[in-house]
């Protein structure tokens, strides 16, 4: 099992190695990358270096066809994104798009091959009402909630309860802050710096890519833990090549916004996992900074675990302790403790076991 | 070699150690459980499968017992693809239905080389008669009687797979899902193909697999040309069964709406529907239930084409 | 009322039967059905050389224009192919 876990991560570090690769061994990919969600990003990376021939005939259209996926998922968004600004341009509001579809629109290498979910926006809290009223006019809607779960959204998230589309069934995240209100590591969202990629908004590289990273290591569900740690790796190398001041300007962003322990992560295990080429003097320098005091070598065991193997009910004991005690720990995170616990009553357990779950009852 | 010449306390076996490495319909799959009631049930209706060796394998599908109190208390079925769990469990009984929802799903959530269309599709003279047609509109049944009873050979019963250069029809045979009467309407004309234990109660109702016929398995490879698309219709009152011509503009706008991934394929798969519309002839049809004259209005009709 | 082909006609794909047209999309990934009538109508505005007619023009000049009027079809197709943007109006 263990050499099976390393797999993917090999051709996720080095396209190159699938030239040794025999056929037990693309067999081991292809259920990897059903588990991680990556066929599509496999499929990009071995292009992007003519590898893609090495795929065993039978089973490219695996990757093929997830890649293509993946492409649809990005026209939809595009055509999404058109939809919005069009009904919030009647408030005068416009959005900054964040997470994939930003990724998108600023060309960065974590859009390759990736699926969305859905689309997430920014907007200052004081423009929300204006822009939740011309959404809600132009079909979006919020779907049955309870009063308790509103309530939630409303009194200590960073976004409003989810809106869909009544006919293109898309979903739309719009966020008044890029973190829980609650949360420890809150920051003040008019800090944030701002650029435009193809005439839309979005947040510039530093931001874009350390809001990627608190997403990550704030999280509580970790089942697409190593797509995301890979858009973090893509983006660090991409930006590292282009710009030689790069690791010192993300990481003086970092401590400007008071990220810097989840920055820290982000490269500790960018570089553990992924091979990620930080330099060394800036690994040490965020290690002398920002590494916690005690039960690092704890964090180490629990991410690399939860961040390269996705759990389910059937998974071993190791395993889902591992992805229950990380998602206590995100809960921990985005909350004190008096909300934690009182919010713990309502969801916790539940909330974990449809994690593990997450399926849907059977249809066609 | 197929699975029906392999001895039943062998499948039994295997399926519960490392799988068994099946042709189904055009895929791959590796298929364990730990269920034996699972291990009859595909003996029954995958019978003419190939048994592969040392093949790529496409779906890795796994169908286990829950653990804990659920081993002994009402206990369930889960789906397994590649290791992760699509679907909630089911109970027990309902195995062999949730393995054929579950391959249907590996196919039409994945596949994306050809449009996916929810459609019934069998061939005769080279040609293919696509049955698109809601739930109840009797595409199973008629699809069922055209196999078992009419000669033609069976493509899909569930899932069409139209190649997007040539509009052909690429077949995927595997069992054909009967639900409520039709399983009754069925059973007396299916000859020799085995039917399998009927499953009540599932989110579907009582459900039945046929086996497919084994030319229609052996013939996983063989493509069909564009012929009829029928958007069949139960109607006591049609006596006889009504043909009528139907406009191809229209057939195409259903037809886009029975796609899984017509927006997935974009223009590719516009392209491959007009594409195979351009090549086909499309009707509406009014049955009265009367399987025999559909049979033999299908088969003239097809034969014109 | 003015109107003119819209700057997305160039870009769409067609499949036209005996008595209808379908219209794909690329950019919006719709697909449309129209009677076969609208890719008529479309046509013969293309062939007007400023590209901009008044309505009350439009109606007459279209290939059936009696029934189009009469059953207020002809506004509906219009709309739809403005909606569209198959057909812009000024």
């Amino acid at each position: 099992m263990r050499a099976e876990v390393s797999l993917i991560i090999e051709v996720l570090k080095y396209p190159e190695s699938v030239l040794e690769y025999n056929s037990t061994d693309w067999q081991i990919i292809l259920s990897q990358g059903y588990r991680h969600r990556l066929l599509g990003r496999l499929f990009c990376l071995l292009s992007d270096k003519q590898l893609n021939d090495h795929i065993p005939e039978a089973l490219r259209w695996h990757f093929q066809s997830m890649q293509h996926l993946s492409l649809a998922h990005s026209r939809d968004m595009h055509i999404e994104k058109l939809k919005i600004e069009k009904a919030l341009k009647m408030v005068g509001v416009q959005p900054v798009f964040l997470k994939g579809l930003a990724y998108d629109l600023a060309k960065d290498a974590s859009s390759k091959g990736r699926l969305y979910a859905d689309v997430d926006i920014y907007i200052p809290r004081e423009q929300i009402p204006a822009a939740e009223h011309a959404l809600k006019l132009n079909g979006w809607f919020q779907e049955e909630m309870a009063d308790y779960d509103v309530a939630y959204y409303r009194n200590w998230m960073h976004e409003i309860p989810p809106l869909v589309h009544k006919e293109r069934a898309v979903t739309l995240d719009v966020h008044h802050h890029l973190l829980p209100l609650t949360c420890r590591f809150a920051f003040s969202v008019d800090k944030l710096n701002l650029s435009k990629a193809g005439g839309h908004l979005v947040l510039d590289r530093d931001d874009r890519i350390l809001h990627s990273a608190c997403h990550l290591f704030m999280e509580t569900e970790f089942n697409k833990g190593l797509r995301d740690l890979s858009d973090l790796d893509l983006m660090f190398r991409q930006h590292a090549g282009a710009d030689e001041n790069f690791w010192f300007s993300i990481t003086s962003r970092a401590d400007e916004l008071g990220l810097g322990r989840l920055f820290f992560y982000a490269l500790r295990y960018c570089h553990q996992i992924l091979g990620t080429p930080v330099p060394q003097q800036i690994l040490e320098k965020c290690h002398r900074q920002w590494a916690p005091s005690f039960g690092l070598s704890v964090l180490d065991w629990l991410f690399t675990k939860v961040l390269t193997e996705p759990v389910n009910a059937n998974s071993r004991f190791a395993l889902r302790s591992a992805h229950y005690l990380m998602f206590i720990r995100g809960h921990w995170l985005k909350m004190p403790l008096h909300i934690l616990l009182y919010h713990s009553l309502h969801k916790g357990w539940k909330g974990f076991m449809s994690m593990l779950q997450r399926s849907e009852n059977v249809k066609e | 070699m197929i699975l029906g010449t392999l001895a039943a306390e062998h499948v039994r076996h295997q399926l519960n150690a490392n799988g068994i490495a099946l042709r189904v319909g055009r895929f791959n799959a590796l298929i364990q459980s730990d269920i034996s009631q699972v291990s009859q049930d595909i003996m029954t209706v995958y019978a003419d499968a190939e048994v592969l060796e040392h093949a790529p394998i496409d779906f890795h599908i796994q169908l286990l017992g829950s653990g804990g109190f659920r081993r002994v208390f009402r206990p369930q079925v889960n789906f397994y693809f590649h290791g992760h769990a699509p679907f909630l469990p089911l109970p027990i009984e309902q195995s062999l239905p949730l393995m054929e929802w579950g391959l249907n799903w590996c196919v039409s959530q994945h596949y994306h080389r050809t449009l996916v269309v929810h459609a019934a599709v069998v061939e005769k003279y080279g040609k293919a008669l696509i049955l698109p047609g809601q739930p109840g509109a009797g595409k199973s049944t008629l699809c069922a009687s055209l196999v078992a009873s009419g000669g033609f050979r069976l493509l899909s019963d569930e899932l069409t797979l139209i190649e997007l250069e040539s509009g052909n029809i690429l077949p995927n045979p595997r069992p054909i899902s009967l639900k409520n009467k039709a399983i009754d309407i069925i059973r007396p004309t299916r000859g020799q193909l085995n039917l399998s234990r009927v499953v009540h109660d599932t989110q579907k109702g009582s459900v039945g697999l046929l086996q497919p016929p084994a030319q229609s398995v052996a013939a996983w490879n063989c493509p069909a040309s564009p012929g009829l698309v029928v958007f069949p219709r139960f109607n006591a009152q049609a006596e006889g069964g009504k043909l009528q011509a139907l406009d191809k503009g229209h057939a195409l706008m259903q037809m886009a709406n029975q796609c899984f991934n017509y927006s997935v394929l974009a223009e590719q798969g516009f392209k491959a529907l007009a594409n195979h519309l351009e090549q086909a002839r499309t009707f509406s049809f009014e049955y009265d239930g009367n399987l025999e004259a559909a049979i033999d209005l299908m088969d003239e009709m097809l034969h014109e084409s | 009322m003015l109107v003119r082909i819209g700057p997305a006609v160039s870009d769409i794909m067609e499949f036209q039967s005996e008595v209808s047209w379908v219209v794909y999309l690329p950019n919006t990934k719709q697909t449309l059905l129209f009677p076969l009538v609208a890719k008529e109508l479309i046509s013969q505005l293309q062939s007007v050389p400023s590209q901009t007619v008044p309505l009350t023009a439009l109606v007459s000049m279209s290939p059936d224009n009696k029934t189009l009027t009469e059953s207020n079809e002809f506004e509906n197709i219009l709309s739809r192919l403005v909606s569209a943007r198959l057909v812009e109006i000024q």
